[in-house]
């Protein structure tokens, strides 16, 4: 089982991944921003961030930065699922992606259940 | 906002359009993946049907509120304002807007004790700019990660006028940032952070609104809460009876 | 011990054992510093004050006998709120910071703070589009470096003309005519106005600037590899 960091503000569409993913059998842990992003983080360790980055205050790209600077968070993998659309945000491959250790980005239009099951299934299997 | 009919108003009416756009991406995505859900797991709770429908129910008002927004803005000069009282509307806006907040976990509160003149108002356009300004303050409340989930609905009287307004826990909103995430609006995509982690439609649909019947959404406060308030011209009407 | 106040945008920061971190800073008057800011809890230091990104802070610190010295006390001066408003623009903050860092691993040069201060400011107003600032920044650091390509004359060292296009020629550092070269003229006027320095935002007055920049950064940038 693995432990998943979840950073989605909206309750309800968090809802619906969250209980996707569980009955997948991950234990998730769901927050709504980047401060208790970091605080869940730190209470229980994740194996895999699931985050979008618009979320209030401040952004993903900020709550990454923040993250990463934490030697036992350096490798964790990090999947954005996000509502800011493909090519907005560049690729896993572009060298600032890869020093925030984003691994896949996923668009949240597009981006069916199963579609993020697969990823996050992928990822942990690399890591 | 400037006439409809000129570049600047247009201009700002497609940025209008841009940030509803993005802003509807929200509830649709949450249907398509509460629906997904059901699927997949062959069963549907109770609450996830609950949460479609409150989810279709917020993406019709703001393309409603919108579309009333762009029609009273095109009549402006000749648009027919009524006595309305201010206290009937909110309390009629806390009752359409109770479902929604009870999904993210507000609570709503009502403060319209006292006796209000009635406001010369468009009576539709009023509800409509409340309910807006409603919804984005419920989702703007539910995702504060401190403090008391209660949003206030409220009326006060100040020298200027009848204010009412939606407040909450904002601890980082304040007036300049408003101006500013007017300026901002459908050109950043996040342009009122503080309140909303995504294009803050809602919001500007409401001042949008509000525009047509010659007021504005302002930054306000109504004990020690903060929010987005309105003023609106006592009815004078009444005094020549 | 002398304590020195200074000014500081953080490029970086690292975990140090259980409550020191080690902060990175790009400095006016003393350039690139590290500071090991002791016993600061991780709770309360994590994304607030003034070690957050895009911010500019006043900080005192006390020069160590190694390369790390300590941090006594920050306070945050300005943070570019409006930088965060916008995905697009905290993704470019964030890779031009990235690129400022590795660029100064072995340097400690002033100008590079002043670099970074001006992109800060041209990306918290919205109204300077950002191929702009990237191409901007680009420029300063080839202007720094001493890699400045030549956009007075072409490589025969005959003056540019308005009426020809032109293509570049990495070997020489400068333009050459060309029947259908891929560079307009006033490319080549924008690209002067850029490397003489002046800021984005006025750069953004420029009329079609923002196309004229997004054609000219990838040159800019294969400038900036061949340079590094």
């Amino acid at each position: 089982m693995s432990n998943i960091l979840f950073i989605e503000p909206n309750t309800l569409l968090a809802q619906a991944y969250t209980k996707g993913l569980r009955r997948d059998g991950h234990i998730v842990n769901h927050v709504l921003g980047a401060q208790t992003g970091i605080h869940a983080a730190d209470t229980q360790s994740p194996d895999l961030v699931i985050l979008e980055l618009e979320l209030p205050g401040h952004n993903g790209v900020e709550f990454l930065h923040e993250f990463r600077s934490y030697m036992e968070w350096q490798e964790v993998p990090a999947i954005l699922l996000t509502n800011l659309p493909p090519g907005r945000v560049g690729e896993p491959g572009d060298l600032a992606m890869q020093d925030l250790g984003i691994k896949a980005v996923l668009y949240k239009p597009k981006t069916t259940l199963q579609k993020l099951l697969r990823t996050v299934r992928e990822q942990l299997a690399l890591s | 906002m400037a006439g409809l009919g000129d570049s600047t108003g247009k201009a700002e009416m497609n940025d209008l359009l841009l940030s509803v756009a993005e802003q509807l991406k929200v509830p649709l995505i949450t249907i398509a993946r509460q629906a997904e859900l059901g699927q997949v797991t062959g069963s549907v709770d109770i609450s996830e049907i609950v949460a479609i429908q409150t989810q279709a129910d917020a993406a019709l008002t703001l393309v409603d509120s919108y579309l009333l927004g762009l029609e009273l803005l095109r009549e402006q000069t000749s648009l027919a304002l009524e006595p309305v009282s201010v206290s009937s509307t909110l309390v009629d806006t806390a009752h359409d807007l109770y479902r929604y907040a009870r999904q993210y976990g507000i609570k709503l509160e009502l403060d319209v004790a006292g006796k209000y003149a009635p406001v010369m108002a468009h009576p539709h356009g009023l509800q409509s700019a409340l309910l807006s300004l409603g919804y984005a303050l419920v989702e703007a409340q539910a995702v504060q990660e401190d403090g008391d989930r209660t949003l206030l609905l409220a009326a006060h009287r100040t020298s200027h006028g009848v204010v009412a307004g939606v407040y909450g826990n904002y601890p980082d909103v304040h007036a300049e940032q408003w101006h500013k995430a007017l300026e901002l609006c459908g050109r950043a995509r996040q342009p009122f952070a503080a309140l909303s982690s995504g294009s803050g439609a809602g919001l500007f649909v409401a001042d949008a609104i509000l525009q047509a019947m010659s007021t504005r959404l302002r930054v306000g406060r109504h004990l020690k809460q903060v929010g987005l308030s309105t003023t609106l011209q006592a009815s004078r009407q009444l005094q020549f009876v | 011990m002398n304590q020195i106040v200074t000014t500081g945008i953080v490029l970086g920061r690292i975990d140090y054992g259980e409550a020191d971190r080690i902060l990175t800073f790009l400095t006016p008057d003393q350039g690139k510093v590290r500071l090991m800011a002791k016993g600061v809890r991780r709770i309360k230091s994590k994304l607030a004050g003034g070690i957050e990104l895009f911010s500019v802070s006043h900080i005192t610190f006390i020069r160590g006998r190694a390369e790390i010295g300590t941090l006594i006390s920050t306070r945050l001066d300005k943070h570019y709120g409006h930088i965060v408003a916008n995905l697009d623009r905290t993704m470019l903050g964030y890779e031009l910071i990235r690129q400022l860092h590795k660029r100064t691993e072995d340097q400690s040069d002033a100008e590079y703070f002043e670099i970074l201060h001006q992109v800060f400011e041209a990306l918290d107003d919205v109204t300077v589009p950002l191929p702009i600032i990237q191409l901007w920044f680009l420029a300063q650091i080839l202007r720094f470096g001493g890699h400045m390509p030549n956009l007075q004359t072409n490589d025969q060292g005959q003056a540019l003309k308005s009426s020809d296009t032109y293509d570049f020629n990495f070997e020489t550092m400068a333009f050459n005519s060309s029947g259908q070269g891929r560079f307009t003229p006033d490319q080549i006027k924008f690209l002067r106005l850029v490397f003489a320095g002046h800021a984005p935002g006025a750069l953004a007055n420029v009329q079609g600037g923002a196309e004229l920049a997004r054609n000219l950064v990838p040159l800019v940038e294969q400038l900036s590899y061949r340079n590094p």
